[in-house]
């Protein structure tokens, strides 16, 4: 540890931790939902400690406007990918895991079921209204 | 050096994304590992910039990240409408 400098190493060292959580997460996690949200929650901390970190190390107005295009870019997209790939899975009628390591799936997702296999239908028909028109 | 650590964690990270990416139950478990992997390597390249001290990098990372969420939302409407545009 030479050439320790906290205001640069911190915040890298904080978001590796975050990106290996994220990737672990989307390993060990159960569901598609649950990993949506490991990799969605997670990654935005993560990938803003390490840019944080190098727009402090470079110095440098060039690095600093990409860096923070960069963070800008990610906070504004990360939800929107993840509420489609959510929304993507939802209407093709991926059921979620409930309970206990998802034991008590099918029982509760009988509400949850009819208003997916509604979406879906509804779904299906504006598919087809479309496809006429085109 | 910790910038040595970062990345050997972050490549570690990779590795264990695309192991999702291959193996993935279904296709929306693939489409976000694959944004996340482009989130990543995004990642990777800034700390590989900070490591040579090349700009230049981070213009790549830039890209890097427009294509991720392009190709995610493509992904996703090619799976949800059977069509990525009209």
């Amino acid at each position: 540890m030479a050439d320790f400098s906290p205001l640069r190493d911190v915040p890298i060292l904080i978001g590796a931790f975050f990106v290996l959580t994220a990737a672990i997460g989307l390993m060990r996690f159960p569901d598609l939902y649950a990993r949506l949200h490991a990799s969605s929650k997670l990654v935005t901390l993560g990938s803003a400690g390490i840019f944080l970190g190098a727009a402090l190390e470079l110095t440098d107005a060039a690095a600093f406007t990409r860096l923070a295009a960069v963070l800008l870019f990610h906070f504004l997209t990360t939800p929107l990918t993840a509420h489609l790939i959510a929304q993507a899975a939802y209407l093709r009628g991926l059921p979620p895991l409930l309970g206990e390591g998802g034991k008590r799936g099918l029982d509760e997702w009988g509400a949850l079921g009819q208003a997916g296999q509604v979406a879906h239908a509804d779904h299906e028909a504006q598919r087809a209204m479309t496809a006429e028109d085109g | 050096m910790i910038i040595n650590l970062a990345l050997g964690i972050v490549t570690l990270s990779v590795l264990l994304v695309t192991v999702r990416v291959l193996r993935g139950p279904s296709w929306g478990d693939r489409i976000m590992a694959f944004d996340f992997l482009s989130v990543n390597l995004v990642v990777l390249f800034a700390l590989i910039a900070v490591k040579t001290r090349l700009i230049v990098v981070l213009d790549a990372a830039l890209v890097l990240s427009l294509l991720g969420f392009l190709s995610t939302v493509a992904l996703t409407r090619y799976l949800l409408l059977g069509r990525v545009m009209k």
